[in-house]
């Protein structure tokens, strides 16, 4: 067996494996919220054909999807909810925020709306837009695919650091 | 054919989509009059919609007489609403939209509540009358405040159920307020110097005064 950090040859095939197969068989778990819902609906739909990526089936179970894509806007009502449903999802999984308003709150900046998903789950890829089109989703999907080959890092879970605030540690 | 502006070109004689008169209006004004003379308030009429401006106590026996009476029977509450008018006094207008779904006769009737020594009024509800009330006087309690007596379950409907103060008043900022860390909600501050709670977005106050935060428009000068 190889010492060391450095896994060998054959372990690193194989983590590039898995990695690929990760990367192309991301199985989405909706979270369509809003408006950029019906975008992804296209793009999942026979002319723009999410599945030619992977993705080839949305399922309704969190705890079978590892992509959660959060299309619209998030409620400060529905944060909760939100956040329940990632904690649902098996590891590895990945987040991606599709439009404006999941990624920082859109047009909407008032008291209702939550002014980004980051701040309720990591977020691995944001896709501008509103909403975006759906070849911006996929583009995106091929972002985060790349991302995963790469083992690029994860990004901080944002209710860790709530938490260490709340819990009374000056920042 | 009515006249309707189309004589003389191509679309004489046909039969527009136009904003829908409704043709029993003057009938329900005068069955409300006759039955509750000293509740009517006001009567108007606008681009042919009717609205009649009656008193709070009595909406609901005048609801239920529009409900029962043969020839109008208004069996369907299409909505119930308010708007805030914090100039004047009393402070909200709760609006109640009626349907007669066999003859398609429309009207409003409207009740005015709040003032300085109510700031949460209080108003029967029609629950009794129309069970479809019941979630548009929730939505009215969340976010303007307005209690309804009588009403089966007053609680939040649109907003979380432990939030504090009514959104749509107009003195409610667009901001909010600071939330604590569980409602990772609020606005971001649109310019670093308004804090939360100060970058109001409305330009009305209850005292009818200038707000502090109203853009100054060219040419205004000193004000």
């Amino acid at each position: 067996m190889p010492q060391g950090g450095d896994s060998g040859i054959l372990l690193t095939q194989v983590n590039k494996l898995i990695d690929w197969g990760r990367s192309a068989s991301l199985w989405p778990a909706t979270f369509g919220l809003a408006c950029c819902a019906i975008e992804m609906m296209s793009a999942s739909a026979s002319r723009w054909d999410i599945s030619r990526f992977g993705a080839e089936v949305f399922r309704a179970s969190p705890r079978q999807a590892d992509l959660m894509i959060v299309a619209g806007r998030l409620s400060v009502k529905m944060a909760p909810v939100l956040r329940r449903i990632y904690d649902q999802m098996p590891e590895p999984k990945w987040v991606i925020a599709m439009g404006a308003c999941a990624s920082c709150g859109g047009v909407f900046n008032n008291y209702a709306i939550v002014q980004g998903v980051d701040k309720v789950v990591p977020v691995d890829v944001y896709v501008p837009g509103c909403p975006p089109t759906p070849e911006m989703l996929l583009q995106g999907l091929n972002l985060l695919q790349e991302k995963i080959r790469k083992h690029q890092p994860p990004p901080p879970d944002p209710l860790k650091f709530a938490a260490s605030r709340y819990l009374g540690s000056e920042d | 054919m009515a006249e309707n502006g189309t004589e003389g070109t191509q679309l004489a004689g046909a039969r527009l989509l136009v904003t829908p008169v409704n043709p029993l209006a003057e009938a329900t004004v005068a069955l409300v009059r006759e039955g509750f003379p000293e509740d009517v308030l006001d009567v108007v009429e606008h681009r042919g919609e009717t609205t009649i401006i009656v008193r709070p106590e009595r909406i609901v026996a005048i609801g239920q007489a529009l409900r029962d009476a043969p020839a109008l029977r208004y069996n369907y509450l299409a909505d119930v609403t308010a708007v805030d008018w914090p100039e004047r006094e009393p402070r909200y207008d709760v609006v109640y939209h009626l349907l007669a779904l066999e003859t398609r006769a429309v009207i409003r009737l409207k009740v005015r509540v709040g003032d300085e020594d109510t700031p949460d009024p209080e108003l029967p509800s029609v629950t009794p009358v129309w069970p479809a009330a019941d979630w548009f006087e929730r939505e009215v309690y969340d976010l303007f405040g307005i209690r309804f007596a009588g009403h089966p379950n007053l609680t939040r409907i649109m907003m979380p159920t432990d939030w504090e103060g009514h959104p749509l008043r107009k003195d409610y900022p667009l901001t909010g307020f600071q939330l604590p860390e569980p409602h990772w909600g609020g606005q971001v501050p649109l310019d670093e110097a308004l804090p939360a709670g100060t970058g109001q977005q409305t330009l009305r106050t209850t005292d009818g005064s200038e707000h502090p935060n109203r853009p100054v428009r060219k040419g205004e000068g000193e004000m």
